[in-house]
């Protein structure tokens, strides 16, 4: 199977500016609204039946009959015919310069069809967001548009719902916070239908990035969400990410915030503390408590490691964890198998022989110490490569 | 077909195909503007992979030539003699604009050849006049519109697409990106100033890591903690072995190596002498 | 034709990417096959150098397939070029060579055949393992021309006397010619705008474990020394066998006094010296060897600089 450059096929930013649509007629306007006629008539469209030679006044009347054509029973492939039709007309029309269209047909494809024509109104609707004479705002509502269509029907492979595309798009787009936040939403709830949670969560925190100070006050339900399906997720130990985000942060004084505290920065103690304190509130949000209890306690061991090193006995351990010593041993393997700590356990001397620890907090500090590691490689392989490359010359 | 909808297309284009279609245009009769060709590719499913194409025959001074269906079957049936898999997925031209000889041809090809291959033909567009300084690449899905009983057009409507490589690909065309910076022009490496190569790539990478490092420390760019995860996280892969037993394996390797180097040197020892000794007698 | 006669000498071969892309594509399709693929170069001479712009794939011809079918299928495909415009001399071929293991004797044939019609001709190895690995390999060689006449004459003219006089040894047999890529600038316009994600660039090839390779490399070589080894044997069998002769007829001559001129006429017959053994399987066994050293040195080197590098990482740890 060959590579494929970028995970999804996309058109760079360039081309999408330069894509065009082509169509090449082969009757006159007048004569191809005729037949649109003549043919939504034969559906029961109230529509006259009469061409004039202007071609707005036809294209006005054919769309009153464009909402039989789409509850009809018609088959698809005649379905896409005529709707590609009504799409050249139109096309014709915002070349002469009337604008609007755009936005009536999206409202007009929200709220009539079935499921069978759902697909061809997204082929439509994609068509159009190609012209060029469309404006951003109108490819705006027609992405819009689509993305409640794919919901609604439950088309997820037809529209873009690549998070990286979708941003590139709307900054060509210029496309307000506030319009980000309603596609960002969509486009979760279309990732969470298809059981696709982590992308659904990875489109929480674009969404969350989208909030800026002055709707700040709207985000509170988005952050939490966000924050009870991080700690949910059983195969994220490391949150501290997500106090970057401004909506958290702005949680601040909630008991959901002191909670997500606790797991990024306290241990075992401290969370136990506040499970008896708050029973209800523990409760109230779905967090099952064994849960939390193994990954406190995976993080408690983490963080006693880090400090105490190759000293770490496991008498330590054991009492920092409450837990009896067997049952230590299955932690440090499964701490181990999460990435979270590397290391050998010495079962004679009873310790923790360790290798490299991961810290709950990444900080600058950290990225520093990267930097230098980085910075020592760099220098060795330019010594090495110079060496290679005077013995290459003489070989 | 399981694919109802051209939205659920993926299409793949390799490069070897747009790199024919520019040197064919290079070699285009004088008094023509554009030339015009048909795709040939592989259909799974979903995924449609444009692999070669043919060129049309150009059309002499005095007139078009009339497309000849018979000789394009005796192409095709060559071609699928060593390619047994592939099949017609569309045609191409190029230009700026798809033009009615296109059209023509691309609703020949819809009717003629076997739609069961692949549901929606695909018109490929390339730019090779370079407007705006770039050379565009468009893929388009064909289409008629009309109303049952009355054909009203055609229409082409633009499909995203991806460039694809097999590994070998994509080191000819690595190879061939990194000559445009030297001229152009270039011999083929040995396996040594592979290694080299690769190792200045290396540098490079490192080097754009390290300026972003140095751009957080700075201020300049907003920290994200998540990059710097994954940063740690690729570091930390590299796999630590001790020194003592990191040495041992330098040194076993070395020794085969040597070991090697060796017997290589004896045997065109060998080689020589006999060769010597034959011409003696 | 009097083109063979000017002795034009190719210092340079040079390809245009779309063909070494066409070739990459053929090697692919073929590559669950157990035949190699296989295929014919086209293009021009200019100046000292090969040009080649075009190439087109041998399907698999069966064994049912005549001669006039392989022409046939040559010549459609000639023409249906001619009409695009495409260069359509033939220039030499191709063929891939996975772990650069080559049948020597049907490269003599080939080339041969393809150099003795058209002078500029070359063959192309080319490596598709290596190449997807991130190396592109690409060796062009040719026949000198003091092989292509000993050639031509038939196989029985390698003695080792002729071989002497002509001055070859295993080392010459084939020139190999310094390749170079071109592409032409609207290529380049196209070229420069892939993004080629860096990442998904093959390095496989970096990895330190040479020794699978190793082995397979030192197995041939042993095949070949094995091969050699019988040829050497096969001389000195020769050898012997004359020895034995020049003594029976010096043996005979003693016996036979005054009347030996009159008898040599009949003698002549039976004693006739044993023949000359042909010593062109020697040479390119030789050769053969000799290739297979030459890439185990230059494979030794690069595993010698990975080496080098992982220590320059490895250095400061701890």
């Amino acid at each position: 199977m060959p590579t494929v450059d970028g995970e999804t096929a996309s058109l760079s930013t360039r081309d999408v500016a330069n894509a065009s649509v082509t169509y090449i007629g082969s009757v006159s306007d007048s004569d191809q609204c005729l037949h649109l006629k003549i043919y939504l008539l034969s559906l029961g469209a109230n529509v006259k039946e009469e061409v004039s030679d202007d071609l707005p006044t036809d294209f006005n009347d054919i769309m009153e009959g464009i909402t039989t054509l789409l509850d009809s029973q018609v088959d698809t492939d005649e379905m896409r015919s005529a709707l590609y039709s009504l799409c050249t007309l139109l096309m014709k029309c915002m070349k002469s310069g009337l604008t609007g269209y755009i936005s009536k047909l999206c409202s007009m494809f929200e709220q009539n069809g079935k499921q069978d024509n759902a697909g061809i109104r997204l082929e439509i609707l994609q068509t159009l967001s190609f012209y060029e004479l469309t404006s951003d705002l109108e490819k705006t509502e027609i992405f819009v548009t689509s993305l409640k269509l794919a919901k609604q029907y439950k088309l997820h492979d037809r529209v873009m719902t690549d998070i990286q595309e979708v941003s590139k798009l709307l900054d060509t787009w210029k496309v307000e916070r506030d319009g980000r936040i309603i596609i960002y939403r969509l486009i979760r709830d279309i990732f969470i239908d298809s059981q696709r949670n982590d992308e659904a969560a990875v489109v929480m925190l674009e969404l969350l990035r989208s909030y800026d100070d002055h709707n700040i006050a709207s985000s509170v339900e988005d952050a939490k969400i966000c924050v009870i399906d991080a700690l949910k997720n059983p195969e994220i130990y490391l949150f501290d990410y997500l106090l970057a985000l401004k909506p958290i942060s702005n949680l601040r004084g909630e008991l959901l915030y002191d909670l997500l505290n606790i797991f990024i920065h306290e241990d075992l103690k401290s969370y136990v503390a506040f499970y008896e304190k708050s029973k209800e509130f523990m409760q109230s949000i779905g967090l099952s408590h064994e849960e939390n209890l193994r990954k406190m306690r995976l993080l408690t061991l983490t963080s006693h490691i880090a400090k105490a090193g190759d000293a770490a006995t496991f008498d330590d351990l054991a009492a920092a964890l409450a837990l009896e010593e067997d049952s230590l041993e299955q932690y440090i393997i499964d701490a181990i198998s999460c990435k979270l700590i590397s290391a050998k356990i010495d079962e004679k001397e009873k310790k923790v022989i360790v290798k490299w620890v991961k810290s709950r907090t990444f900080g600058k500090a950290e990225l520093k110490q990267i930097g230098e590691r980085l910075l020592k490689w760099k220098n060795n392989l330019h010594l090495i490569r110079k060496n290679l490359s005077t013995i290459s010359q003489t070989v | 077909m399981a694919v109802s909808s051209p939205l659920q297309l993926s299409v793949v284009i390799h490069p070897v195909v747009v790199l024919t279609i520019c040197d064919s245009y290079e070699r285009r009769n004088e008094d023509i503007e554009k030339i015009h060709g048909t795709l040939l590719g592989k259909v799974e499913k979903e995924r449609i992979e444009i692999r070669n194409c043919f060129i049309d025959d150009n059309p002499t001074a005095s007139g078009k030539k009339k497309f000849n269906l018979e000789e394009f079957q005796r192409l095709f049936d060559l071609h699928q003699r060593v390619y047994p898999n592939e099949v017609i997925v569309g045609r191409f031209s190029t230009g700026d604009q798809i033009d009615d000889t296109a059209l023509a041809m691309q609703a020949l090809f819809s009717r003629v050849i076997e739609s069961s291959y692949v549901a929606f033909p695909i018109h490929l567009l390339v730019d090779t006049n370079l407007t705006d300084s770039h050379m565009g690449i468009q893929a388009s899905v064909y289409h008629r519109y009309g109303v049952p009983g009355n054909d009203n057009g055609s229409i082409f409507t633009p499909i995203r697409y991806a460039m694809g490589y097999y590994p070998e690909e994509m080191s000819a065309s690595q190879l061939f990106q990194r000559n445009l910076a030297i001229g152009g022009i270039a011999p083929v490496h040995n396996d040594m100033q592979h290694v080299i190569a690769t190792s200045t790539k290396i540098d490079e990478l490192l080097d754009e890591v390290l300026k972003y490092v140095e751009d957080v420390t700075a201020g300049n760019t907003p920290f994200d903690s998540k990059i710097g995860r994954s940063l740690s996280d690729a570091i930390m892969a590299v796999p630590q072995i001790d020194q003592s037993v990191f040495k041992d394996m330098m040194n076993n390797s070395t020794q085969d190596l040597l070991m090697v180097t060796y017997l290589g040197s004896l045997v065109r020892t060998q080689l020589a002498l006999a060769e010597k000794l034959n011409t003696i007698l | 034709m009097s083109r063979a006669e000017i002795d034009v000498p190719i210092k340079k071969v040079s390809i245009d990417g779309q063909v070494i892309l066409q070739i990459i594509r053929h090697c692919q399709s073929e590559r669950d096959s157990t035949d190699l693929a296989q295929g014919v170069l086209l293009g021009m001479l200019v100046d000292n150098c090969t040009e080649v712009t075009y190439c087109f794939p041998f399907p698999e011809f069966t064994e049912a397939d005549t001669d006039n079918d392989i022409e046939m299928y040559q010549l459609d495909m000639m023409k249906y070029l001619r009409s695009i415009n495409m260069d359509h001399m033939q220039v030499g071929w191709y063929r891939a060579s996975p772990f650069d293991l080559n049948v020597i004797k049907d490269m003599l044939d080939s080339q041969y055949t393809y150099q003795k019609q058209i002078h500029e001709s070359v063959g192309l190895l080319f490596d598709p393992i290596k190449a997807a690995q991130g190396n592109l390999s690409m060796k062009a060689y040719r026949l000198s021309s003091k092989v292509m006449e000993m050639y031509g004459q038939g196989s029985t003219e390698f003695t080792v006397n002729s071989i002497l006089a002509a001055g070859l040894s295993y080392e010459n047999i084939f020139e190999e010619i310094p390749v170079e890529i071109r592409n032409s600038s609207l290529c380049n316009v196209y070229l420069a705008q892939l993004k080629l994600n860096h990442s998904s660039a093959p390095t496989s090839y970096l990895t330190l474990g040479t020794d699978s390779h190793l082995e397979k490399s030192l197995r041939l070589l042993s095949e070949s020394l094995d091969e050699l080894h019988q040829e050497a044997g096969k001389l000195s069998v020769y050898h012997k066998t004359l020895r034995m002769h020049h003594q029976k007829q010096q043996s005979l001559l003693k016996k036979r006094g005054d009347n030996a001129k009159a008898r040599d006429d009949d003698d002549s017959k039976q004693n006739r010296p044993p023949p000359a053994p042909y010593r062109l399987d020697n040479l390119l066994v030789a050769n053969q060897t000799n290739k297979f050293c030459q890439e185990l040195n230059q494979y030794v080197s690069q595993s010698f600089s990975k080496l080098f590098l992982a220590e320059a990482l490895e250095n400061n740890e701890s």
